[in-house]
């Protein structure tokens, strides 16, 4: 190795092992993540809050009121003018199995929305600059939403496991939980909601405004021992409200509109202020042309349908599709018709809305081209529930940008004085409280009161009109068709419409099928969505709803 | 540091040879080719004696030799090896005869070039001539066909985004499959090379010749060459290669008329129980065109596809003296879309290598390329966005009304979002810089250092100015309606991309030859920092119509930005050893010690070893004199390859924040956070475990070549994200795990012939055929996914589509009723698909999913070449082909009036009905959107995605050396034409294509061309 002596060759090697000595430190595969870790988010309460805000714009409101395909959608009140729609496509007809139902993904997210409640639950106590009131609101507002969304799940699929921790694989702990009953997880729910009821504030102070409160704590509650048919538990929780002493009716006609949000009836919403924070009901929602401007508005892509408009009453008191109106119908009806509802003739936006049928044309007014890509209301109705009327339909708001500020309202008053008059009339039969919170709403709509010495039954039937009318568009439906078991009846049929030929002043009104899909109600597999193979293959515990 | 050690044995064993040191005498000669130039780095060794040297730039060596040698041998690369007397002169003149075939040739390898006789590894490669004739943008769709083991499938057409996926022996893993790409030894993109400046292009197959990139390797390696200048003295040449091209659509369906249209459409509303929407006197102004604003009769495919046009410039200038050569080029190429020159793509090459002698034993360096690349595409979006546009516009809707309005539907209209849409630009700057430095070890013959500085960047920048413009909707009375389409007002959005890559390779070569014996080795150290970053800004609502972000909106709703910054790095120790005896036998050892960011400090490095060897059995006694057989090689490789999949970090736990409006609370936004994934501590990369066993054969002088290689792999820790070891309610996704394993095996081949009839007629041919088929051993599924022999994927092909096997229509009521499902489902007609009831309980649903096709991605891929060459014609071919493959015909594919509007095609009017009751399609409805029934995923849309076609076919004449005053040496001229002739069973869809919905089809070309040579 005489070689090796040489001091060319010396150096060489020298140099050659610096350099692999040089860089083979270790920092050098060390870089810093973009992203944060743990360490950041549980260290302090005020990064530990942008965890809860997570939870909170988790809150489906596209889904439940203002998507392209609204939760009403999958009832009766309304239906998409296209096919593809989840409702139309695969809820109407029923057409889904254990793999591809409409609610299938809602297994994933809803666990995965109970998975970051049970992480706050976890971590929260653990917070190391957050004062014992700060944790205690923590929790509680966890408490919340793991309730809530396990409200959906119940909602869906009937009973479901109750997972009340974070699941940990390297912890060794079984990650299989069977299914609990429906009364468990009722009473789980409850528990939750209890809880959070006892410790979240009556109020947030102003920054903070906008968070679950109280209130909204009992609301929920009041509705899931509704859906329960927990009678004297939903009366307690409603009762609870009303003794917050801080909630009143507010004017109908302002409150799905950003004019008169946050009002004194809301006990939660979703706050949006239409430029941060916007969503699409003008694009969806806001009728093909605007009456004023004779420019492309909206899609007017879900129509309300005949058979709602027929549950509002006369302010006679006659039922909405009484035959002494059948001449002149959009004449002189309860007042939440007209603030929810846009007809062939509404005043709206500086000019009237038509949606008659020419049959020379074969085409309905208010269309905006002629070759089916966009039809004119098939059933002659349009939303006006949550379009703000002082938007100017323009180029710059019509389409592809979220204009809408109208709020997301959850819970509000109205419906908690349904639950109640519901629930007590359950309970005891129309007593004068039921007549009392029902007649408020009634008033609210310029109907009569009710007549007086209603039975049961027939209170029932008239709370349960009420309630649609009351609460239409507001995603409450599908579980009141649900729980009153009146799928046949309801989901079965083909919804009408109302066609209406002639002139101005000379109108002829004729209810015509106005549904070209597919509605199937199998009783009583339907009333619970299959838990999807997915969950089933990796979770042996896991049984099928029956029929699936 | 155990490489420490790895390292000081591989340096001895460098130094390993013993040097003997007697009493010598001093020759000098010099070493030149048949045409009396100079041949550098021929290796001068003494017979019997370990003493050796290698020639200089002119060709020229000094040898210290005993007084006892007899011979010299003196050999390089492509040369037949000749042996010198000294007994009577210390000074010899050695002409070397050129060696014929592909025996001599060089290939290019991992970190260096080895003489393809001696390889133990699986190579293949061609030259950069073969890759500059054919008209297409991008290098990879000039491959396609013509390398053995190569796959490649094109994903789109678009303008400067139609470069095909290469896949090499197939796809082992269901993570990235995509092969490395190294250009001049540097891992860099190949949509950035100029095809003419190729020299080579090369794949690695088996672990042998992949072994030295480590982590990266395990998908193949594709080597890309550029060229260099010539070191013979005072040769300089000019060179200009010109071309155009035209392009039109290959087989784009046949559309329905505005009247079969609505004919369809009131049949399908004629099914769905509801009023035929068009009446006898629609359908009478449809086909008499009376009422064209109503009742129009437009052609998506005449509206929107034209003839796309391409030009290619090259000029290049090389040359070289004793001491220095360099190869220069400047590189054009302008291409259009086949809807016009709203979607435009231009590349500009430039590049610059040079090689200098500083003396005999220190060479240095510089390669300098430049590639910008500028696109333009419509504002409204890509080629998806712009075909589907078109496609959902029924024919019977004018584009633009008679009075010349245009139309608008769906608030848009498609060519106005085409041509009036705003722009988006892609701009591309890119540019390496590599410094080379080479000396060699005085003293030590054979050993030198190599040093090697690449600084890439590559910073792109993207400006998107999306306008508004005004649409007509014609009312029933004839009046219109006006509304803005594309966007409300002028929206621009404005990104910068920074991207660095430092790459230092520190390299000792060593060979030696004495005697018999051969050994050569090689050690490299390569550290790599990569850093990125990028800017953005986005203005909405400008009341100018200029676009910069300094013109935009001041409203803070309107403004947003975003940025970020990584860091990546890797640092790899790379070997390879080898030996011969007699250039008949030959042993090598390979690998790279590896290391990586990605993955938790104490799982970042692995070390990825492999072995081979050949044996030239022609070298042999027995065959060495044989008349037939010029060579026979059988060599093997065995060894572990490594590939880097999935991200960065997913040891840890992450968050995903969201800085925007998650919420409001109190009326002011606040953000948030949420959980990414549940970390992984002990994720690390992929190993692949390949052998390679391959024999190599050349009969009659050149007559016949064949090649052929028989391989496996086993792919183990593949990455998967292992969701079904945990319950959907574990409520949050999982990193990827080290946790699967597939095989992929098969064969590649390629048989090439060449054979000259006379003087002025040659042929030559070459077949060349893949065929690569893996199988999935484990890939986690659910326990009951896995236990059903139907539903699995254990076991079946990776991309293997499942679905519900269609057994036709149901052709009455009756057998409706007697199928429960059917039955059950209660909404069923004849005419609607008949799916099989697998399982036989009456239910249809998870438990009835079979395997339907197989996957997207050929199994066999083969090419068939052809060059003949009479007098001054030359006439190439290249068909090339697939097999075993399946595609699915889908959305405007499939269904017509798929959203209840939109194209529909000729071939789709085979529809159900009970006088077609073997049709090829189901029932027609006029809004199958609402019935997802006949469009679950089932066999009754698995189509034969085989085909064989002619993809390049170029004529040309030599005009030959042209004596002229204006120094013209040589003159060529060519017409050439890319997928003429295509052979499938599927007519009305070209084969090629990928997705069947909104795809950018694929172009038949016709392109002439001129090759100046000065």
């Amino acid at each position: 190795m005489q070689l090796l002596k040489h001091k060319s060759i010396q150096i060489v090697i020298v140099a050659t092992l610096l350099c692999f000595f040089a860089s083979c430190k270790k920092s050098f595969l060390d870089t810093t993540p973009t992203t944060p870790s743990d360490a950041t988010i549980w260290a302090s309460y005020q990064n530990a809050n942008l965890f809860i805000n997570g939870i909170y714009s988790d809150i489906p409101t596209d889904f439940l009121l203002f998507g392209y395909d609204p939760f009403d959608n999958w009832t009766d009140n309304q239906f998409p003018t296209f096919n593809w729609p989840t409702s139309l496509a695969s809820v109407a007809p029923r057409n889904y199995n254990t793999t591809n139902s409409p609610v299938d993904s809602w297994w994933g997210t809803g666990y995965a929305e109970i998975r970051k409640c049970n992480i706050v639950l976890q971590n929260a106590p653990k917070i190391p600059d957050a004062t014992d009131d700060q944790k205690n609101q923590m929790i509680a507002q966890a408490k919340f939403f793991r309730a809530y969304w396990y409200s959906w799940l119940v909602n869906f699929f009937g009973g479901v496991p109750i997972i009340k921790v974070p699941l940990d694989k390297s912890s060794g702990d079984t990650l299989d939980y069977p299914r609990s009953s429906y009364a468990d997880c009722v009473t789980f729910m409850q528990q939750d909601l209890a809880d959070a009821a006892n410790t979240l504030p009556d109020e947030w102070p102003g920054n903070d405004k906008g968070r679950v409160t109280k209130g909204a704590a009992l609301a929920l509650k009041s509705e899931i021992e509704l859906y329960a048919s927990k009678w004297q538990d939903c009366v307690n929780s409603s009762n609870a409200i009303f003794a917050l002493n801080k909630y009143s009716l507010a004017d109908y006609s302002t409150m799905f509109i950003p004019a008169g949000e946050m009002n004194n009836e809301v006990i939660f919403d979703v706050d949006f202020d239409g430029k941060t924070k916007a969503h699409s009901a003008e694009v969806f929602l806001s009728p093909r042309v605007d009456p004023a401007s004779g420019i492309a508005a909206g899609w007017g892509h879900v129509q309300p349908t005949q058979e709602l408009v027929d549950e509002y009453e006369f302010t006679d008191g006659k039922p909405g599709n009484d035959p002494s109106h059948a001449n002149d119908p959009y004449t002189g009806r309860d007042k939440r018709f007209y603030e929810s509802i846009l007809y062939n003739g509404s005043d709206w936006r500086g000019g009237k809305v038509w949606t008659y049928y020419d049959p020379t044309i074969n085409v309905y007014a208010n269309n905006f081209d002629i070759n089916f890509s966009h039809q004119g209301s098939q059933t002659g109705y349009y939303f006006h529930k949550y379009l703000d009327p002082t938007l100017t339909p323009s180029e710059t708001n019509y389409y592809g940008k979220p204009i809408n500020g109208t709020n997301a309202v959850l819970f509000r008053l109205g419906e908690i004085y349904l639950n109640f008059a519901e629930a007590q009339n359950e309970l005891s039969g129309p007593t004068g409280d039921v007549y009392q919170k029902i007649n408020l709403l009634r008033e609210r709509g310029g109907v009569p009161d009710l007549l007086p010495g209603l039975s049961q039954d027939e209170m029932r039937t008239r709370i349960r009109n009420e309630r649609r009318v009351e609460l239409a568009f507001e995603g409450k439906r599908y579980f009141d068709i649900m729980r009153w078991k009146i799928g046949p009846q309801v989901l079965n049929t083909t919804l009408q419409g109302m066609e209406i030929t002639g002139t101005p002043g000379n109108w002829k009104y004729q209810r015509v099928p106005a549904y070209n899909g597919i509605r199937v109600f199998q009783d009583p597999r339907d009333y619970l969505f299959p838990i999807p193979s997915s969950a089933l293959d990796r979770n042996p515990k896991l049984t099928q709803n029956p029929g699936w | 540091m155990r490489f420490q050690k790895r390292l000081l044995l591989t340096l001895s064993l460098l130094f390993s040879t013993a040097f003997i040191f007697a009493q010598t005498k001093t020759i000098t000669g010099k070493v030149t080719d048949n045409s009396n130039s100079p041949i550098v780095n021929a290796s001068v060794t003494v017979q019997g004696f370990k003493k050796g040297t290698t020639t200089v730039s002119d060709g020229t060596f000094k040898l210290e030799i005993p007084l006892s040698a007899k011979k010299l041998i003196i050999s390089s690369v492509g040369y037949i090896l000749q042996e010198a007397d000294i007994t009577s002169s210390s000074e010899i003149s050695v002409s070397l005869k050129p060696q014929s075939g592909s025996l001599n040739e060089v290939v290019v390898v991992a970190y260096g070039t080895q003489k393809k006789s001696s390889l133990t590894a699986a190579v293949s490669s061609i030259s950069g001539k073969e890759l500059v004739n054919v008209p297409v943008a991008d290098v990879t769709n000039a491959v396609a066909g013509r390398l053995p083991g190569l796959l490649m499938k094109q994903g789109s057409g678009e303008p400067g985004y139609d470069d095909a996926d290469i896949k090499i022996r197939g796809i082992s893993t269901i993570g990235n499959s995509n092969a490395l790409v190294i250009v001049d030894g540097v891992e860099r993109p190949l949509s950035n090379i100029d095809p003419h400046d190729i020299a080579s292009f090369t794949i690695l197959k088996d672990a042998a010749s992949v072994a030295p990139y480590g982590l990266r390797g395990a998908n193949g390696v594709i080597l890309i060459t550029t060229k260099r200048g010539s070191d013979k003295d005072g040769k300089f040449s000019l060179a200009y290669d010109g071309r155009y091209s035209w392009s039109r659509v290959t087989d784009q369906p046949k559309e329905l008329s505005g009247y079969d249209w609505a004919i369809m459409k009131n049949a399908g509303a004629v099914n769905d129980g509801v009023a035929v929407p068009y009446s006898d006197d629609a359908l009478k102004k449809l086909k008499d065109g009376s009422d064209p604003d109503h009742y129009s009769n437009t052609s998506v495919t005449d509206q929107l596809f034209k003839t796309a046009k391409l030009q290619q410039h090259n000029l290049s200038v090389s040359g070289g003296s004793k001491n220095i050569n360099f190869f220069s080029s400047l590189g054009y190429l302008d291409q259009n879309a086949i809807w016009g020159n709203v979607t435009d793509y231009k590349r500009y090459n430039f590049r610059t290598n040079v090689d200098v002698r500083i003396s005999d034993y220190t060479k240095f360096g510089i390669d300098v390329n430049m590639a910008n690349r500028d696109a333009q595409y419509p504002g409204s979006g890509g080629a998806g966005f712009i075909i589907f546009g078109f496609w959902r516009l029924n024919p019977t809707n004018p584009l633009y009304y008679s009075d010349g309005k245009p139309a608008g539907y769906f608030e848009r209209n498609p060519y106005l979002d085409l041509r009036n849409s705003g722009y988006s630009k892609e701009n591309y700057y890119y540019q390496t810089l590599t410094l080379r430095f080479e000396q060699k070890i005085p003293f030590v013959n054979g050993l030198a250092f190599k040093a090697n500085f690449a600084i890439d960047k590559n910073d792109s920048s993207f400006k998107r100015w999306r306008t508004p413009y005004t649409f007509y909707s014609i009312q029933p009375d004839g009046s219109f309606v006006s509304g803005k389409g594309n966007v409300p007002s002028p929206i621009l959005y404005n990104s910068y991309t920074f991207y660095r890559q430092l790459n230092t390779q520190l390299l000792l070569t060593y060979d030696h030859s004495w005697g018999d014996h051969t050994v050569s080795a090689l050690s490299v150290f390569e550290p790599r920092i990569t850093t990125g970053n990028y800017l953005s800004g986005q203005r909405n609502n400008y009341a100018l119509n200029i676009d910069e972000l300094s013109q935009g909106s001041g409203d803070p709703a309107d403004i947003s930005n975003d940025g970020g910054s990584y860091k990546a790095t890797q640092v790899g120790y790379a070997y390879r050893v080898g030996y011969n005896y007699a250039n008949k036998y030959f042993i090598e050892a390979a690998g790279r010690y590896d290391g990586h960011y990605y993955f938790a400090p104490n799982s970042r490095y692995a070390f990825f070893p492999s072995f081979s060897g050949a044996w030239r059995l022609s070298q042999e006694p027995f065959l060495k004199n044989s008349k037939n057989i010029d060579n026979l090689k059988i060599r093997g490789s065995w060894g572990k390859s490594g590939n880097l999949a999935g991200g960065p970090y997913q040891y840890l736990r992450q968050y995903n924040y969201n800085g925007g409006a998650s919420y409001l609370f109190g009326g002011t936004a606040v953000p948030s956070v949420s959980e990414a994934a549940e970390p992984n501590p002990y994720i690390t990369w992929e190993k692949a475990i390949k052998s390679d066993i391959g024999v190599e054969l050349g009969m009659w002088k050149g007559l016949l070549n064949i090649e052929a290689d028989v391989f496996y792999e086993k792919r183990k820790d593949m990455l998967n994200v292992a969701t079904t070891i945990v319950p959907v309610e574990y409520g949050i996704g999982l990193a990827q795990e080290n946790n699967s394993s597939m095989e992929n095996r098969g064969i590649d081949f390629q048989i090439s012939s060449r054979h000259s009839f006379s003087k002025d007629f040659n042929l030559s041919a070459g077949f060349n055929f893949t065929y690569a088929a893996n199988k999935i051993i484990d890939i986690r599924e659910a326990q009951t996914i896995k236990n059903n022999p139907n539903r699995s994927q254990t076991g079946k092909e990776y991309g293997t589509q499942f679905g519900y096997k269609a057994l036709g229509f149901f052709q009455s009521a009756d057998e409706i009723a007697k199928t429960p499902y059917a039955a059950a489902l209660g909404y069923v007609k004849p005419g609607d698909v008949k799916y099989e009831d697998v399982n036989n309980d009456g239910k249809l649903d998870a438990n009835d999913i079979v395997p339907i096709g197989k996957s997207v991605y050929p199994e066999i891929i083969y090419g068939l070449t052809l060059n003949a060459t009479y007098k001054k014609f030359q006439l190439d071919m290249l068909w090339q082909g697939a097999g075993k493959v399946n595609y699915y015909l889908a959305g405007w594919a499939s269904t017509p009036f798929n959203q209840s509007n939109g194209v529909a095609f000729k071939y789709q009017q085979d529809y159900w009905t009970p006088q077609n009751p073997n049709a090829e399609f189901p029932r027609i409805l006029s809004n199958p959107g609402g019935y997802a029934y006949n469009n679950y995923t089932s066999s009754l849309w698995i189509r034969d995605g085989s085909y064989a076609r002619l993809k390049t076919l170029t004529l040309s004449y030599d005009f030959g050396n042209f004596p002229t005053s204006i120094g013209l040496k040589g003159l060529r001229i060519y017409v050439s034409g890319q997928n003429l002739i295509t052979i499938t069973k599927t007519k009305y869809i070209d084969p090629e294509t990928i997705s069947t919905t909104d795809y950018y089809p694929q172009v038949k070309t016709y392109a002439v061309g001129v090759n100046l040579n000065f």
